[in-house]
């Protein structure tokens, strides 16, 4: 594993990520809009899978491009009463705009000013193995967590989505 | 041609600042959810950049990735379900017109 | 030869270029799917030239190793490789993921098929569909379906092939449905999406299986080792794969789901659902052949899948109104003949097989487009007499029925008369009768449909010939098809296997059951003053003809097996969650009230008496503030969002 990665595939991938997102904001079709979140966060699998982190990589598909696209289309369909509704203002705003460019250019530049010392690098990256490993030895308790807030997140949803006033 | 830790950082950055963005400006419950799960995604490559190239033995930053994965799921699937009770109760998902606890 | 990955990456970058843009500039764009085919067609006649010369190299060069040897003669069926190259995109473990190309006979003989199609149907769409406002969509499609379906048969490994095997899947989908609007075309590529899944799902599980057997699926190691794998595997792989195979080509019982989707617009139909996408599951099985031959038994069942399909999708065409659906079932049909082919081991009979028929198929459905335009129905009962009026129409469109019902020379009498050989001397004589009853029935339906659709009551008096671009690949398919049956011995020898013309004996066989079956749909049809109804037929055979008309109650078969169920399960399912779970739920909820009843007791009478004082102090100051409170979420997004932009700012100066 060395101490950097392909620059032309990030390049493409960052690209298509922050293209997607800029879609996203700037469609006014939000059916349209959650099909370029689909696109961006593909892309960003791409990232993951460049940093060699395989499982966050199809996690991000499963969930992100997968679940979460699917669920919005979904409450898309079910708030919707005609076809000419998914089409909306684009909600321009001067205020959002300054203060979100502020934000990302003073992060940025103290990104750009950021000089990490690299560790040494292992021969390989650990690999999905490793990280299984991990999660069901160490991590053991908060997973086990995980897996209970999203028991109650499923039923939390249920219940007010399936008319909570019962 | 090969890039480091600060090209994904700065990746981060500029999708954060654009979920931020919308997270902010846009009307419709919906879209605001997505610009929230950019924002997700944008912590996300920050985190599994850091762990690659800053601690690549240890796994920490992919699985607090995967933690905020699930957190995130769960925030989405509850906050379309209150999208769906209010739409439920006032047929719209325009967050301009939920101001009931205008004082 | 790296270029050779620029074939399918072309189409796809012009979906890529469109799938974006506005419905107007796309409109606008469709010459970039046209021009990106038409490269791609360039670059594949390319592709095929070197191969056909390297060919021939490996073929001396064997001759040269046989003669040396003490037996000469046929040829191990060994394919000559071109090119290959593989990019790695991610690892997962000890896996790699990648994207390999592989160019040899097989695959350069599909990409020419599948260009020359593709360019032909793209030109003729140009035209057929020039007053659709969404045409822009339309080719963006047409291009990701052309980029998978090269991407498939460029594929080196089945992951890749599998890849490229779902997003025709959902091009398919998209193309039956495009005309959304109309609920039968909608209802046509659902049924279409889900039929194919359930193929899928074999496929998949056929995946598993062969890479827990091999451990990779690269075509050279999994086909390498078959043979090696113990019967059980080798036979469960083969008839997962089948079962995809099935799935994508519409065997019996998999075919319903190809006549509903002739809703879809007829120049896709005859790309998709005639030349390449259906025959993807024979290329699929083609390709996997040696897992097959490591079970005999998976052969087997190939075979009788195959008999079975070419009978009953010959049978059911012959009782079909509706011009798209006669010709989906004939396509049902010829699939079943190229499985038949293939399941007798025949491997270049199946692959000239698929050849021949996605160039003349096209030809009929691009010919049935024309008249469809031309009458403004599907139905045949109400067309007729359009011989003079559509001359160009009317003179491809028997040269692809001719070649259909298989008659010399057109290309569908050779790939037939081989695939009846291979049979014979595999000493299948069952499968053998069988696929000759099949071609007796295919000429018979082929010269109902002439008859009915060119002769006789002209009910279109002022029928219009189509378009130019509509007539010019039209006419190209059929000059090829005329032509291509002659290649037949050069195209095995191409695939690396011996070459034969057609035996005498086997060709006047084929001839005479094809000729009969034109002549008795003469009879019946074309015969002057034969009655163009269907009752005399009707009251002859009427249990046989009742059961046919209703498609052999596949549909309804479904629908009570698995439909139906289905409902009435989630029915059961919903009744249970009102009764079980909402009782447990209600119950906490009862006893929660319960809970907070007491707290309110005590609420009231202890905390309420101190707070009070407190409280309209807080409320003066509250009064105050709460004009900052406008109630919007976003309102106070924002006030949060400026803080930090502050802080943010604050600190970055401070530090600097």
């Amino acid at each position: 594993m060395s101490a950097s990665v392909n620059g032309v595939a990030f390049g493409l991938l960052a690209f298509a990520a922050i293209g997607g997102a800029i879609g996203m904001l700037s469609s006014r079709n939000v059916v349209r809009a959650a099909f370029w979140m689909l696109e961006a966060m593909t892309a960003l699998g791409g990232i993951f899978l460049l940093l060699s982190a395989e499982f966050v990589a199809l996690a991000q598909l499963m969930v992100y491009a997968g679940a979460v696209s699917v669920l919005m289309l979904f409450v898309i369909m079910l708030t919707l009463r005609r076809r000419e509704d998914a089409v909306r203002s684009l909600d321009l705003s001067v205020g959002a705009v300054v203060m979100a460019a502020v934000f990302g250019m003073v992060i940025y530049a103290g990104v750009l000013g950021y000089r990490p010392v690299p560790p040494p690098m292992p021969a390989e990256p650990p690999g999905v193995a490793a990280l299984g490993e991990i999660l069901f030895t160490h991590w053991m308790i908060p997973f086990e967590l995980a897996s209970v807030v999203l028991l109650v997140a499923l039923v939390g949803a249920v219940w007010w989505a399936g008319g909570g006033d019962r | 041609m090969s890039v480091g830790l600060n090209s994904f950082l700065a990746l981060g950055a500029v999708l954060f600042a654009l979920g931020l963005y919308g997270a902010v400006s846009k009307r419709s419950a919906v879209m605001v959810l997505m610009s929230l799960e950019l924002m997700a995604n944008a912590v996300n490559v920050n985190l599994v950049a850091m762990s690659r190239f800053l601690t690549p033995d240890v796994l920490t930053g992919q699985l607090f990735a995967i933690f905020i994965m699930v957190v995130s799921a769960a925030e989405i699937g509850l906050g379309l379900g209150l999208v769906l009770a209010i739409y439920r109760e006032t047929k719209s998902i325009e967050l301009t017109t939920m101001d009931k606890l205008k004082g | 030869m790296g270029w050779v990955a620029a074939i399918p990456l072309l189409p796809a970058g012009a979906f890529a270029l469109m799938a974006p843009m506005s419905r107007k500039a796309r409109n606008a764009a469709r010459w970039l799917s046209v021009a990106a085919m038409a490269i791609a067609l360039v670059m594949s006649l390319f592709v095929f030239a070197e191969t056909w010369g390297a060919a021939k190299e490996a073929k001396h060069a064997k001759l040269a190793a046989a003669s040396a040897e003490a037996v000469p003669g046929e040829s191990s069926g060994e394919l000559a490789e071109v090119y290959r190259g593989t990019f790695t995109f991610g690892r997962i473990g000890e896996t790699e993921l990648n994207f390999g190309i592989l160019v040899d006979p097989v695959s350069a003989a599909m990409l020419v098929v599948i260009t020359l199609v593709g360019t032909c149907v793209q030109v003729y769409s140009i035209g057929y569909m020039h007053k659709d406002e969404r045409i822009g969509w339309y080719f963006a499609v047409l291009s990701l379906f052309s980029a998978a379906m090269l991407a498939l048969v460029l594929a080196d490994n089945f992951l890749m092939l599998y890849l490229a095997w779902e997003v025709m899947g959902l091009c398919s989908y998209l193309l039956i449905g495009f005309w959304h609007e109309q609920e039968a075309p909608r209802r046509a590529s659902q049924k279409a999406f889900l039929t194919t899944r359930v193929g899928d799902v074999g496929f998949a599980l056929g995946l598993a299986v062969m890479y827990k057997a091999s451990g990779s699926f690269d075509f050279d190691v999994v086909l390498g080792e078959a043979a090696a794998w113990a019967p059980g595997v080798a036979l469960a792989c083969a008839l997962l794969l089948l079962f995809g195979a099935m799935g994508k080509s519409a065997q019996v019982p998999l075919h319903v789901w190809l006549p509903d989707a002739m809703a879809g617009p007829t120049p896709a139909s005859a790309l998709i659902h005639a030349a390449t996408m259906v025959a993807a599951g024979v290329y699929l099985v083609a390709r996997a052949l040696p897992i097959f031959e490591a079970a005999p038994a998976a052969l087997s069942v190939t075979m009788f899948v195959g008999a079975t399909t070419a009978l009953v999708g010959g049978l059911l065409g012959a009782v079909q109104h509706d011009v798209k659906k006669v010709l989906a079932y004939s396509t049902i049909s010829q699939l079943g003949y190229m499985f038949v082919a293939l399941g007798a081991g025949g491997f270049v009979p199946g692959m000239f097989h698929l050849v021949t028929h996605a160039f003349f198929k096209s030809l009929l459905f691009l010919g049935a487009g024309v008249i469809i335009h031309a009458c403004h129905t599907q139905d045949m009962r109400e067309m007729g007499g359009l011989a003079k009026r559509m001359p160009w129409t009317t003179a491809t469109f028997t040269a692809g029925s001719l070649a259909l019902a298989g008659i010399f020379p057109l290309s569908g009498f050779w790939s037939k008369d081989e695939i009846l050989t291979a049979l014979w001397n595999g000493q299948h004589y069952v499968t053998f009768f069988v696929a000759l009853l099949a071609a007796f029935v295919t000429a018979f339906y082929v010269a109902r449909l002439w008859f009915r659709v060119f002769t006789g009551y002209a009910h279109h008096p002022k029928a219009k010939e189509g378009h130019a671009e509509m007539l010019a690949p039209m006419v190209l398919l059929a000059a090829i098809t005329a032509v291509i049956g002659f290649s037949s011995p050069a195209f095995a020898g191409f695939l690396g296997h011996k070459g034969h013309w057609p035996a005498i004996g086997m060709a006047v066989g084929s001839s005479a059951v094809a000729l009969s079956g034109l002549a008795v749909g003469w009879w019946v049809y074309g015969r002057p003053g034969a009655k163009l109804t269907t009752d005399s037929l009707k009251h002859r055979f009427g249990y046989l003809y009742d059961m046919l008309a209703q498609k052999l109650y596949f549909d309804h078969a479904y629908d009570a097996v698995f439909v139906r169920p289905f409902v009435n399960g989630s029915d059961a399912l919903s009744r249970f969650d009102l009764r079980v779970v909402d009782g447990a739920v209600n119950g906490v909820a009862a006893a929660w009230n319960r809970l907070c009843d007491w707290s309110w007791a005590f609420d009231v009478r202890a905390i309420d008496g101190a707070v009070n004082g407190l409280g309209t102090s807080v409320r003066k100051a509250g009064a105050q503030l709460r004009k900052l409170q406008v109630g919007r979420v976003q309102v106070y997004q924002k006030y949060v969002l400026g803080a930090v932009v502050l802080l943010m700012l604050m600190i970055a100066m401070k530090g600097a």
